[in-house]
């Protein structure tokens, strides 16, 4: 049986959970009163897969979890944190989706 | 424990390069730094092991030092039980798999007191992640304006700002001071 080479990285569940990882970050960034993707205030988050990774978000077997910086002014913080994770639950199945506000920016500053 | 980590690192650090100095001292033979005078300028320390070390296996420690390595032991453990136990970050829950740090939570007080007029520089500082939630704000305002409706305004700020983060009925301490903006760090408005 011929055995295809090259397309490993892009079928591997490292690969998924990384582009998965993109498609978070970009929506997170793309949602009103989220100001951008933080790494993480203790320990970085991220995703890692084959050469690259995307930070701010980590997709794990049973979870994501989205590190942000939230927008100020902004709509309260709960409905802006329920946003979000309402706007990822739909791509994550039936993984968690956790979000954290590690911080705030100023708008326009 | 970071800053008693930090502490013990420098004590540490500054014993091995006395010790890595004072070995490359006795390496060269510089001056009375001689080899054949270590051990017996060691004799004294040697000496005092080796009879605690007998008194040890004897079974007759006296009990000042049996105290002591005792204390030494629980403290010991103790060190390590809280080196070993993981970093706890402050956390808020805001939500149903939301939360919130802090820091970010000040940082949000912060900058809502920070919008009343007069006011040159404002620091929170919150305990709101355990079950006695503390909120603390100092804001430091231009000298000769009315510091009770500053206070009164500074308070109202904070409140909405922590009713924005979905803390409903905290209460908020308020430490205000007046100022020479001339004196302030802050960039004046």
């Amino acid at each position: 049986m011929e055995e295809r080479v090259g397309s490993t990285a892009a079928q591997s569940p490292l690969a998924d959970d990384l582009s998965l990882a993109r498609t978070i970050a970009w929506i997170a960034r793309d949602t009103p009163g989220i100001s951008g993707v933080s790494t993480g205030r203790h320990a970085e988050a991220a995703t890692y897969g084959p050469g690259d990774s995307v930070r701010g978000v980590a997709v794990l077997p049973g979870e994501v979890n989205v590190h942000v910086v939230a927008a100020y002014p902004s709509v309260p913080l709960p409905r802006t944190a329920e946003r979000l994770r309402s706007r990822i639950a739909a791509h994550v199945n039936d993984r968690d989706v956790n979000i954290y506000i590690d911080d705030l920016a100023e708008e326009g500053a | 424990m970071r800053l008693f980590n930090r502490l013990v690192m420098v004590v540490v650090g500054a014993a091995l390069a006395l010790a890595g100095a004072i070995a490359a001292a006795f390496a060269l033979d510089v001056d009375r730094f001689q080899v054949a005078a270590l051990e017996e300028g060691m004799a004294p320390v040697t000496a005092a092991a080796q009879e605690v070390l007998t008194q040890a296996q004897n079974g007759a420690l006296p009990i000042g030092t049996q105290l002591l390595l005792l204390v030494a032991a629980i403290t010991g453990a103790a060190l390590l039980f809280f080196e070993f136990r993981p970093y706890r970050s402050h956390m808020l829950r805001l939500a149903e798999g939301a939360y919130v740090t802090e820091p970010a939570l000040e940082h949000e007080l912060e900058l809502a007191a920070s919008e009343v007029d007069g006011t040159l520089d404002v620091h929170a500082d919150v305990r709101a992640a355990s079950r006695r939630k503390r909120v603390r704000l100092e804001a430091y305002i231009r000298e000769g304006l009315d510091t009770q409706a500053a206070r009164s305004e500074v308070e109202s700020r904070a409140v909405e700002a922590l009713q924005r983060a979905g803390l409903q009925g905290t209460g908020v301490r308020i430490e205000l001071a007046a100022v020479d903006p001339r004196d302030s760090k802050a960039r004046v408005r």
